[in-house]
């Protein structure tokens, strides 16, 4: 998977560079608006992570260069100017995702590998490891063939660590990640310990192992190493 | 007063006065005009008496000359020296009833006698004829001054309505909106200018405006950026191999600090673009569906602390505003309940047709309720919130011209919103 990060912020762009790579994928990157055009023109992204204001020119016009190329690369807007205004317009120019500073580095790569996933396999992802089989675009999760039910915030919670698996998630990314669709600027540990707390009960309950583990505090991890995609 | 009432106003007095003055001059002007042209004739006739009486060659013959005009006497008084023309008044022998005349009275000389001669002439009819001019005149003047009025209030309509034009573009601003500007060239000097000044002063706010905008945005920018950049790092580092117990909670403990810090700086650029009045677009929001979604993602952990939750959202009441803001204002204090009630207590929400009303169970505030909704104006003993969830509430409250009351009685706080 190739992705191209556009970012000004040489340590932003180098955090978001080491985390990606991490996870297998090859990264090109460009730091202000000429290099980004070039390589845009000249090669093909799977996803394209795209600040807003970089030196030189505005990331809105990249993505409409992007959309004139009649290039099919996925893009993320990224930008500290969380407004309506830039999301709406962000997203109305053709931008698949829109994510405000500051976001983990886990938030990214999930919506990363949605974009991804929606694009090349046309979203049949099925994630399975030993007893447990969740659909990921259909949202139906089953332990030894037998649906569960799981309510939005455990499948949301359960659906972030399977996109974030064999890595160690923060309790303050996890936070984040659930309650980014309130509009409160509430977001509580308590409430992340609430529905892991939940989630792993359903799934102990229908015989499940325990696949998630609480690392000393900070996070939580899935682990599946010899999971199958 | 309409500027076109006040000047109608002041036309109309003029109007009158010059009426009143105007239609007794005019009579007086007639009347005078007439009576020399009486007096000529009367002299006119003078001359024809003197030419005619010539050929009289006795008194009786003047005698019978006399009856044939009953408009001519020459008596035996004594002459006067000069021609004289006065009014006098005669009995009409018909109607009874004293008429005016002219009359002139003249020295006559008929058979080498003088004479005193008088020649006088009606003027009933002419008194009816200038009655009749000067009504028909003042009735002319008073068509003529209504109907100047008249085309005065029309014109005027039609020489104002660029002014209405503006003042309705005016009354339709919005310094948030992008607003093409007025331009109509009316021909009038002076709305031509107002247009202009009006313009000017359009494009000074919309730059202010802007100015602020981006200020404010900037500043969002110039914080977001240090702190994502921080929050990237603890994020690559908890990837490390052979993450220490010891690490792992400096870790947490750099997190919660960053994300106390990314909390701060929205709930400051929150309050600030609410108090610049940029949440300008007003709909719609029914609390009770905002409640329900609020409540919806706090539920686990309400069930969890554990706390006792009754809801009675039998009515429901659509309040105008921008939806994000009326969410926050009452997850801020649906959060704000659900913080500080202590475990196994109690929360109540209520939404009557006027009121919205939550109350928890707890200790009494252990500082000046006055300085509940002040900003960071309490002790900040929950390491969750930066002491801004009520201030912000309290600000949204006052943008939608609420009521937000607390008090504590019976053991509980109570928070209102009264619509």
């Amino acid at each position: 998977m190739k992705i191209l990060i556009v970012e000004d912020e040489p340590e932003l762009l180098q955090s978001i560079r080491l985390f990606l790579t991490g996870q297998s994928y090859r990264c090109e990157v460009a730091n202000d608006y000429e290099t980004a055009c070039e390589k845009i023109i000249n090669d093909i992204f799977d996803c394209i992570i795209l600040d807003i204001s970089l030196p030189g020119g505005n990331g809105f016009d990249l993505v409409k260069l992007i959309k004139k190329l009649k290039k099919d690369d996925g893009v993320i807007i990224v930008s500290a100017f969380n407004e309506l205004d830039n999301k709406l317009n962000g997203l109305k120019l053709g931008a698949d995702d829109y994510l405000a500073k500051p976001f983990h580095l886990a938030e990214l790569s999930a919506r990363l590998h949605a974009i991804i996933r929606r694009r090349n396999f046309s979203g049949a992802e099925v994630f399975v490891h030993n007893e447990l089989r969740v659909q990921v675009e259909d949202k139906m999760v089953f332990v030894h063939d037998k649906a569960l039910v799981l309510n939005k915030k455990e499948l949301d919670l359960l659906l972030f660590l399977i996109s974030n698996r064999k890595r160690i998630i923060s309790k303050s990314a996890i936070s984040q990640h659930l309650s980014q669709n309130e509009s409160g600027y509430f977001r509580s540990y308590d409430v992340v310990y609430a529905h892991m707390k939940n989630l792993k009960k359903k799934l102990t309950d229908a015989g499940c192992r325990d696949y998630i583990k609480t690392i000393y505090g900070v996070g939580y991890k899935l682990d599946c190493d010899e999971a199958i995609d | 007063m309409k500027l076109l009432t006040k000047t109608s106003r002041i036309l109309l007095g003029y109007a009158i006065v010059v009426l009143l003055v105007s239609i007794p001059l005019f009579y007086f002007v007639i009347e005078q005009l007439y009576y020399q042209d009486i007096d000529d004739a009367l002299r006119l006739r003078k001359e024809e008496l003197i030419i005619r009486t010539k050929k009289l060659q006795s008194e009786r013959d003047i005698a019978l000359w006399l009856a044939m005009d009953n408009d001519v006497k020459i008596g035996a008084s004594a002459p006067p020296l000069r021609d004289s023309i006065y009014p006098k008044l005669y009995l009409d022998t018909l109607a009874h009833e004293m008429e005016p005349y002219r009359e002139l009275a003249t020295s006559l000389q008929v058979n080498h006698r003088r004479y005193r001669a008088t020649i006088r002439r009606s003027l009933v009819e002419s008194q009816d004829l200038i009655v009749g001019i000067a009504e028909v005149q003042g009735i002319l003047l008073i068509i003529l001054f209504i109907g100047w009025l008249l085309i005065n209030r029309n014109i005027s309509k039609k020489i104002w309505s660029p002014f209405d034009q503006i003042i309705d573009w005016l009354q339709n601003y919005e310094v948030d909106k992008e607003q093409t500007l007025i331009y109509t060239d009316s021909g009038v000097m002076e709305f031509d200018q107002l247009n202009r000044v009006v313009n000017e002063l359009v494009n000074k706010n919309q730059k202010t405006y802007s100015d602020q905008k981006n200020f404010i945005e900037n500043a969002s920018h110039e914080m977001q950026t240090p702190v994502a950049i921080l929050q990237s790092k603890l994020d690559l580092l908890l990837q490390s191999q052979g993450l220490t117990r010891e690490q792992a909670h400096h870790l947490q403990s750099s997190y919660e600090v960053i994300e106390r810090l990314t909390h701060l700086n929205q709930s400051l650029l929150l309050l600030s673009r609410i108090e610049n009045q940029q949440f300008p677009d007003l709909v719609e929001v029914s609390i009770k569906t905002a409640v329900a979604k609020i409540l919806d993602h706090l539920q686990a952990l309400i069930d969890d602390k554990p706390i006792s939750l009754s809801v009675y959202l039998n009515a429901d009441r659509m309040l105008q505003g921008h939806p994000v803001l009326i969410e926050i204002l009452l997850s801020n204090l649906i959060t704000n309940a659900v913080h500080h009630t202590p475990a196994k207590g109690h929360i109540h929400i209520a939404i009557t047709d006027h009121c919205f009303l939550i109350e928890n169970s707890g200790t009494p505030l252990s500082f000046d309720h006055s300085q509940l909704f002040s900003r960071f104006g309490k002790k900040n003993t929950n390491r969750q919130g930066v002491g801004l969830g009520l201030a912000i509430a309290h600000e949204i409250s006052q943008l939608y011209q609420l009521k937000l009351h607390y008090q504590f009685r019976e053991q509980k706080h109570q928070f209102a919103i009264v619509f």
